[in-house]
């Protein structure tokens, strides 16, 4: 009777633990998604350089506008490559459906220490496999990682300057990406027939973002 | 004054020889017909001397002075019609007069095209396209081109080719009236005999690239008024019995052909008949055609 | 000469067969512009389909800058054939008429004939390529506007609007030295030929075997590849590498004037001891 007791006590003390965990990833979650809810309307100047080994781009200029919760228009001088969604919509994609939260640790992140939060969607459809993020005592968002079915993996470093919101100055996502390289048949250069890489072959690319002159728009 | 020298002229093509050693000289003032039978070498020997085909060998002077392979500069003073007048179709005779006129350097170009163009009575169809014109109006439109500039000779090949009687004795005149009222030496070639007979004063007759005869048209008329063909039933013996009798004769294929003046014809014909010969015919050489014919057979 | 160059000139112009090379060209380039300005986005889907996968991409994607680079394909086997019709014909088809023997009875050497005629050969073909890079940039200014450049060529490549500009010169500057010593070669069968049609059938012949062979070529004709006239007809395209190979462009550069070179010569000689019996 008393070894039962104190089994069903062990178990609940590691339960509650356990439990206790969970909340705390969860909680800090949401502290951090409420901080991004705060983000108002903003209009801001951004340069982005891309780093793909077979894309040859110079870094671009433009702007950036952000409409809440999570709308971006990009006002760009000529044609650039950007993320295919901003980093508000990524992290909006998968926590605004039932997920569980795991606190996994702490860990610096540009020096700064974080907590490992890992995400892990309840819907078993769901594109989204597994998200991680790194989140500051700020409850700033300063990295995440998410795997997807169909799209790889990325991940997404924010560094963050002296602004009140939460919007970062510098974005680097990193990512997946088949190699693309038309046929010379199709591009009239024949000469690079035989050095073609075959198409599809995988490779990391990243781009990166930089932020500057915020005007807010309360 | 020997305005065109032509001497021991030869060209070969592989192993056909076009001309052999021709020599010949045209005067100037000169109407200078060239005879020959299709193939003779007389487009040839034309082409030689405006320098549209190399010879192989012998010289050209014009004026004097050796034509040498790479000279032009005598051909602003040689005008010519080579076969047929072959001009842009698609452009009309007073677009085509007036590229000609460029390239000769032609001064106050204008007034020399409508001059050349009444000349030849086609003022009135300058500006029609010449794939329109006939037969007739291109070889005068041909005309036009080779005397425009003005020059001291020309070269016409066959001027009234596929042209009506009417056309031809128009044609004529016009080398007549070029020749007297120009001042210009002609060199013509054509195989229309009496058309020669009738406007050049002197002729040169080519067979197989070799020259057979030349001199001035009735000289050679009048040598050859000497010369009798006969057709009798036995030429061969026909011939011994005119010669024993001290005729000159010569054996032809189907005749023969005797030495004898105009008077002396009745007693030929006498001393045949006497002999046993039976007489088909007794022929006096009297046209060019004739002539020439009985010449390159 | 210049009055012989005049007149050669004149004579290419009052030929009907001179505007088919424009109007073809016309044709092509409203017709692609026209087909991308009806239906570009799907037309390019297919090309585009991974970078949009991974990718927002942001602005103008066909812009006057991209259809003119794709009209620049055109040289490859398209404009030497237009320019063939008119080169190739334009001894030959004097030969055949009859009016050249017309031309040889003026005062002037065969030498400077023939030079006068294959200035006004490539006169004619400058014009043909300038004409196909005005038409498809002042048409696609006018449908599609000015924008950067997207190359596929060995990776993507995407060039600033104001980069673009020396890049289709240079490009433009090479098509015309390709399509010269087609003119030239096609100038050159044409002296020696009586008849329209063998000067335009040969050249382009030629045209076909040679860019069979430096396409498919076995490795044992790698070395002589590089001196293979046309292995260098698409070198324009090295004008749209973010690194330009200039020493390459150099090498198409020396080996196409000596092709043209070397074509005018034969020819000219040909033409000089040539009988003329036609």
């Amino acid at each position: 009777m008393k070894k039962f007791s104190l089994l069903f006590l062990v178990c609940s003390l590691f339960s509650a633990v356990g439990f206790s965990q969970s909340e705390y990833a969860d909680s800090v979650m949401q502290a951090a998604l409420k901080r991004m809810e705060k983000i108002p309307t903003y209009v801001c100047d951004i340069r982005v350089q891309l780093d793909v080994e077979w894309i040859n781009i110079k870094e671009r200029t433009g702007k950036v506008y952000f409409y809440p919760p999570d709308s971006i228009n990009y006002e760009i001088k000529g044609f650039a490559f950007l993320p295919r969604t901003g980093y508000n919509s990524q992290v909006n994609a998968i926590t605004e459906n039932k997920y569980t939260a795991l606190h996994l640790g702490k860990e610096l992140v540009s020096d700064v220490s974080c907590d490992i939060i890992k995400i892990i969607p309840s819907d078993i459809e769901s594109e989204v496999v597994l998200g991680q993020f790194w989140i500051d005592k700020n409850l700033n968002i300063r990295k995440m990682t998410i795997i997807t079915k169909d799209e790889g993996s990325y991940s997404i470093l924010l560094e963050y300057g002296t602004e009140k919101y939460a919007v970062p100055k510098k974005v680097t996502v990193t990512f997946d990406i088949k190699s693309q390289e038309l046929p010379a048949s199709m591009t009239g250069d024949v000469e690079s027939q035989e050095d073609q890489k075959p198409m599809g072959e995988k490779s990391k690319g990243s781009i990166v973002i930089y932020y500057s002159n915020y005007l807010f728009k309360s | 004054m020997k305005l065109l020298e032509v001497e021991n002229l030869s060209k070969s093509f592989k192993d056909f020889h076009a001309v052999k050693n021709l020599s010949f000289s045209v005067e100037q003032g000169d109407i200078y017909g060239f005879l020959g039978p299709n193939g003779a070498g007389k487009s040839t020997t034309l082409r030689m001397i405006l320098g549209l085909i190399y010879p192989t060998s012998g010289t050209i002077r014009f004026k004097g002075e050796e034509i040498k392979p790479n000279s032009r500069k005598y051909l602003s003073s040689i005008g010519a019609l080579i076969e047929r007048p072959d001009f842009h179709t698609t452009l009309s005779a007073y677009n085509n007069l007036n590229i000609f006129a460029q390239l000769s350097k032609i001064p106050n170009r204008e007034e020399r095209i409508q001059e050349v163009l009444r000349e030849v009575k086609l003022d009135d169809r300058q500006h029609t396209k010449v794939k329109a014109y006939s037969q007739g109006m291109k070889q005068r439109l041909g005309i036009t081109q080779a005397i425009l500039h003005k020059p001291d000779l020309i070269i016409l090949d066959e001027p009234s080719n596929g042209l009506d009687p009417q056309g031809q004795a128009d044609m004529r005149e016009l080398i007549l009236r070029i020749s007297r009222e120009m001042n210009i030496t002609v060199i013509i070639s054509s195989h229309i005999l009496s058309e020669i007979e009738l406007i050049a004063n002197r002729t040169i007759i080519i067979s197989k690239g070799e020259k057979l005869r030349e001199g001035g048209v009735q000289e050679l008329m009048e040598a050859e008024q000497m010369n009798i063909e006969i057709k009798t039933n036995d030429n061969e013996k026909a011939r011994s019995f005119l010669e024993s009798q001290n005729y000159s004769v010569e054996l032809k294929p189907k005749h023969i052909r005797v030495r004898c003046e105009e008077s002396g014809i009745p007693e030929l014909n006498s001393k045949l008949v006497q002999a046993g010969f039976l007489v088909f015919e007794v022929k006096q050489l009297r046209t060019l055609e004739e002539y020439f014919i009985h010449l390159t057979a | 000469m210049r009055t012989l160059l005049k007149i050669e000139l004149y004579k290419i112009l009052k030929r009907p067969r001179t505007y088919i090379g424009f109007g073809a060209i016309l044709l092509i380039v409203l017709a692609l512009e026209f087909a991308f300005f009806a239906e570009g986005e799907t037309l390019i889907g297919f090309v585009f389909q991974n970078l949009s996968s991974v990718f927002r991409l942001e602005g103008k994607i066909i812009t006057m800058n991209f259809l003119t680079y794709m009209l620049l394909n055109v040289l490859i086997l398209h404009v030497p054939i237009l320019i063939c019709l008119v080169t190739g014909d334009i001894i030959s088809g004097e030969s055949a008429n009859g009016s050249l023997r017309l031309l040889l009875q003026r005062p002037y050497s065969r030498a400077k004939i023939y030079m006068a005629k294959w200035t006004a050969g490539v006169i004619y073909t400058i014009a043909l390529v300038v004409f196909l890079g005005l038409v498809s940039y002042l048409l696609g200014a006018a449908l599609f506007g000015d924008g950067d450049l997207i190359v596929f060529r060995r990776g993507v490549h995407v060039f600033d609007a104001a980069d673009v500009q020396w890049r289709f010169i240079g490009a433009f500057g090479m098509g015309i030295l390709s399509m010269m010593v087609i003119a030239s070669l096609s100038i050159m069968i044409s002296s020696f030929t009586n008849n329209s049609i063998g000067p335009i059938v040969g050249t382009i012949a030629v045209l076909i075997v040679l860019n069979i062979i430096s396409t498919v070529a076995a490795n044992v004709l790698q070395p002589i590849l590089p001196y293979i006239f046309t292995t260098h007809v698409i070198k324009w395209q090295y004008f749209f590498d973010t690194t330009i190979d200039w020493g390459a462009i150099q090498t198409a550069i020396v080996v196409q004037v000596v092709y043209i070179i070397v074509f005018t010569a034969i020819g000219l000689i040909n033409f000089k001891r040539k009988d003329i019996l036609t």
